[in-house]
């Protein structure tokens, strides 16, 4: 059973540390560390989703058409 | 039989963990150790001394792998041959930027030995394109020279290379821009479809930061601390610099590449990767297969530096190969590829401006940052102003910059050699301004505990006092310098970390998790770890790592290996010992409360046992092996935000009518917690620097700007440092308890001088000729230009 949670990015977003295994403390080192992330798309692992735009935590959010929702 | 305290801790921890009080380490020793109290859960094993009381940890032990490495034994992914293996060899875009009209493969179907050809086909799923015009796709859109759109399987590797070569891509080319500056022009030709795209637009949802992309430009990312306007307002002195630093490509020894192998019911994966469960996840979700069904190998890795993470094209190409030809396939990218194509350091283009008092104490500090991550993202480098220094404000604006090149992907310490080449040089003009000293301001300027001690060791070596603080004062064209600069990185914990230990009824002993040891010698910290737990030396454990079918380990990325994983191995260690001691006591005629294990033997407390031999004790247990997994728990005080990093100090010649800069000696002084094995960590520094000075000095991606291609894709024109550019290092490694873990270790590998040793060159190359240099690669060219303007300004 899936659950909608506004805040999650797309199942397919990847960057080093796939989210879901966010690494304990990060949140306080993120602003320094997001900025600094390459993402890329399961579906074509490349930096463009299936709609042809980048991927980014800004960008990967419900809503795009390409999105996919995290089964939890 | 009557329940040991292991046990009573085990079944009490399952319902409401049970914790106890210790006493721990914490701080340097020989300046600030002392001791702090811990509440840690009850199954945690004593709290280790520091290094000096240890046998085997702490110790420069040999690494356990040394041997079959130097002996070319250990099997790297490329050595991997498996009955009936093909070889891939992927066809790659030759333009920047264009729509694919078709790829006809039939003449490469036909080639002698061609076994296989998959196309890569864009898949558009619910999707809608951004650019309709762009409909149908059924090839995605060509970002950059060097992307890979198909690829051939075939019985040799020359006969993949000779059918790839005759795939036939028609190309509806498009604009394209391959420089970073004007690709931030209004009218640059846009790599990704739309002009303008607010943060989530795309999907409504609302984006973090609300950072929005307009043309090329993916920014800005705005942090804040404090009034910077007021900060400056407040100052007394303002300095202010513009600095460039160029993109780096990773080159590790050994390219990305996988053996794929799919059978039925199981896809065996042989890889190169930092990390073995990620690439796991991906192929199991890429083609929709539950996680059981994929197993991915690693046995030996040949470098990856923060490239090699998930299983990428090579990963899912070779399986989808592998899947229709009914053969294990092997995709390894040769070295034109490996600078194309998977990931690369960003550049950066960064104006930064520092205030502060007459005193040092730093009121304000803004970046404003551009940089390009090829057709992604992830040119951020504001991580050190951000997180070294403590100035009473703080405004950091950081923009991507897309241009028509291959995607960046993390390198060592990501965004923070750039950021520390433009902060460090600032603080030193700072200084020169004030009229300080470099270290004086740093020690206003920085609070971190370790770093203070840090620049303690560095002013009494003797290189620093052989410094001469009047910048530029040799006599003569050859002229000497010294500087230094400091380095951040941060404690993050993987808690996907997880191992299991067996003892066996012959007293040999194994170590399991899915870790990869990517070639900073995890393998040799865990069996150290069981030798110091059980006395037995390191070489005479069995480790077994880069396995999916193990336990599943850290992905090693951001210095999370050791930190992450060495608990785990303690942890399931010392519960295996206690397990141990409680299975064999009744045999001995006492209970295990009785019992311990020291350098090799079981002893007893009351003496009612005679010490026996390790090996003897375990031929009495009552079963054939004792095994226990243990994972991550959180650190012991998880609210402690914890950095570390080092100093370091660069001594160069600057050759002033040649342009040349010899990087002479290098003082590296650096933390990582408690060092599990100093000769490994001292090995990482010494690669960090060198990796460093190689960014400093020579490394370069160039791209055509008329044909949009890289013009130095190999190891001749792309130059990277050899023995002659390697200095003499001296590292001086500090230890540093935390008081965090039940090993206490931290990470190197992000700190390890790549951060610094840039900024240390050019504050060197400063004081050698009172000229600075605000632009990487430090080439000739660069160099005299700087000393020309130099002198024409003087003029």
């Amino acid at each position: 059973m899936s659950t909608t949670n506004a805040t999650q990015p797309c199942q397919c977003l990847r960057t080093k540390n796939p989210y879901g295994s966010t690494p304990q403390n990060a949140e306080s080192w993120l602003p320094g560390i997001r900025t600094a992330s390459s993402y890329w798309c399961l579906r074509t692992m490349g930096p463009a989703g299936p709609d042809d735009h980048f991927v980014h935590l800004s960008r990967c959010v419900p809503g795009r058409a390409c999105y996919e929702e995290r089964e939890e | 039989m009557t329940k040991e305290p292991i046990e009573d801790a085990l079944t009490a921890q399952a319902a409401a963990p049970a914790k106890k009080t210790v006493q721990m380490p914490v701080g340097v020793p020989g300046y600030t150790l002392a001791e702090e109290t811990r509440s840690v859960p009850a199954t945690e094993p004593p709290v280790w001394p520091i290094n000096k009381d240890l046998k085997y940890v702490g110790q420069p032990i040999e690494r356990y792998d040394g041997l079959l490495k130097a002996c070319g034994r250990a099997r790297y992914t490329a050595d991997v041959q498996l009955p009936g293996m093909l070889y891939a060899k992927f066809v790659n875009a030759t333009v920047p930027h264009a729509k694919v009209v078709s790829i006809d493969t039939s003449a490469a179907e036909k080639y002698p030995g061609v076994k296989g050809v998959h196309v890569i086909q864009h898949v558009l799923g619910n999707a809608q394109l951004r650019n309709p015009a762009l409909d149908p796709a059924k090839y995605p859109v060509v970002r950059y020279a060097g992307q890979p759109m198909a690829a051939i399987a075939a019985t040799t590797p020359y006969a993949a290379e000779e059918a790839a070569a005759l795939v036939k891509v028609k190309y509806d080319t498009m604009p394209f821009v391959v420089d970073d500056v004007k690709a931030r022009d209004p009218d640059a030709p846009n790599v990704f479809p739309g002009a303008a795209d607010e943060a989530g637009s795309a999907g409504g949802g609302g984006g973090p930061h609300g950072v929005a992309q307009t043309g090329n430009i993916h920014g800005p990312s705005i942090h804040k601390r404090g009034d910077s306007e007021q900060g400056f307002k407040d100052a007394d002195v303002v300095v202010e610099g513009h600095y460039v630093t160029q993109v780096q490509t990773h080159s590790a020894l050994e390219t990305h590449g996988v053996v794929a192998d799919w059978k039925p019911d199981l896809l065996t994966v042989y890889a190169s990767t930092q990390g073995t469960s990620g690439v796991r996840e991906e192929l199991a979700g890429f083609f929709k297969i539950p996680l059981t069904n994929v197993r991915v190998i690693t046995e030996y890795m040949g470098g990856g530096f923060g490239a090699k993470f998930g299983a990428g094209n090579p990963g899912v190409v070779a399986a989808a190969l592998s899947k229709k030809t009914g053969a294990p396939v092997r995709l390894m990218l040769d070295r034109q590829e490996e600078h194309l194509s998977v990931g690369n350091r960003p550049s950066s283009d960064q104006v930064l401006r520092i205030g502060a008092k007459k005193d040092g104490t730093l009121t304000a500090i803004h970046l404003i940052a551009y940089g390009t991550a090829g057709c992604g993202t992830g040119a951020g480098c504001a991580g050190p102003a951000q997180n070294l220094y403590q100035a009473a404000s703080l405004h950091t604006e950081e923009n991507d910059v897309f241009i028509n090149a291959g995607p960046a992907s993390a390198m060592r310490a990501p965004g923070h050699p750039q950021g520390a080449f433009a902060l460090e040089q600032t603080m030193d003009d700072l200084a020169v301004k004030l009229n300080m000293e470099p270290i004086d301001l740093r020690d206003k300027a920085d609070t971190h505990p370790v770093r203070r001690v840090e620049r303690q060791i560095v002013r009494e070596s003797e290189l620093w006092k052989s410094r001469n603080p009047v910048a530029g004062a040799d006599q003569g064209p050859v002229k000497r310098g010294i500087g230094l600069a400091q380095s951040v990185w941060y404690r993050f914990v993987s808690m996907g970390s997880n191992a299991e230990v067996r003892i066996h009824k012959d007293g040999s002993l194994e170590v399991f998790s899915g870790v990869q040891d990517i070639g900073s010698g995890i393998r040799t910290v865990m069996a150290q770890i069981l030798a110091e737990q059980f006395g037995v030396p390191p070489s005479q454990i069995a480790v077994k790592v880069g396995d999916t079918n193990y336990p599943e380990g850290p992905q090693s990325g951001g210095s999370v290996t050791t930190l992450s994983l060495t608990p785990v191995v303690r942890d399931a260690a010392w519960q295996a010992s206690q397990k141990f001691l409680a299975d064999i006591a009744p045999a001995l005629g006492t209970t295990a409360g009785d019992l311990v294990l020291v350098d090799g033997e079981v002893r007893s407390h009351s003496g009612k046992v005679a010490p026996i031999s390790f090996k003897r004790a375990a031929s009495k247990m009552t079963t054939s092996q004792i095994a226990v997994q243990a994972k991550r728990i959180p650190d012991y005080d998880p609210k402690k935000y914890l950095t570390y990093g080092g100093v370091d100090v660069a001594e160069v010649e600057v050759d002033t009518e040649a342009g040349r800069i010899h990087v002479r000696r290098v003082l590296s002084v650096h933390d990582c917690g408690r060092p599990m094995n100093p000769a490994q960590t001292i090995s990482q520094i010494n690669g960090g620097i060198i990796q460093g000075i190689s960014f400093t000095l020579l490394e370069n991606r160039l791209l055509d700007p008329k044909y949009g291609v890289m013009v130095n894709p190999d190891l001749e024109q792309y130059k990277i440092v050899g023995s002659r550019e390697i200095p003499e290092i001296d590292v001086r490694l500090v230890e540093a308890y935390l008081g965090q873990s039940s090993t206490d270790a931290s990470g190197i590998g992000e700190a390890a001088g790549v951060v610094s040793i840039g900024a240390a060159v050019a504050n060197a190359v400063y004081n050698a000729t009172g000229v600075r240099i605000r632009h990487t690669p430090m080439t000739p060219a660069v160099v005299l230009a700087a000393l020309r303007a130099q002198g024409k300004k003087m003029a």
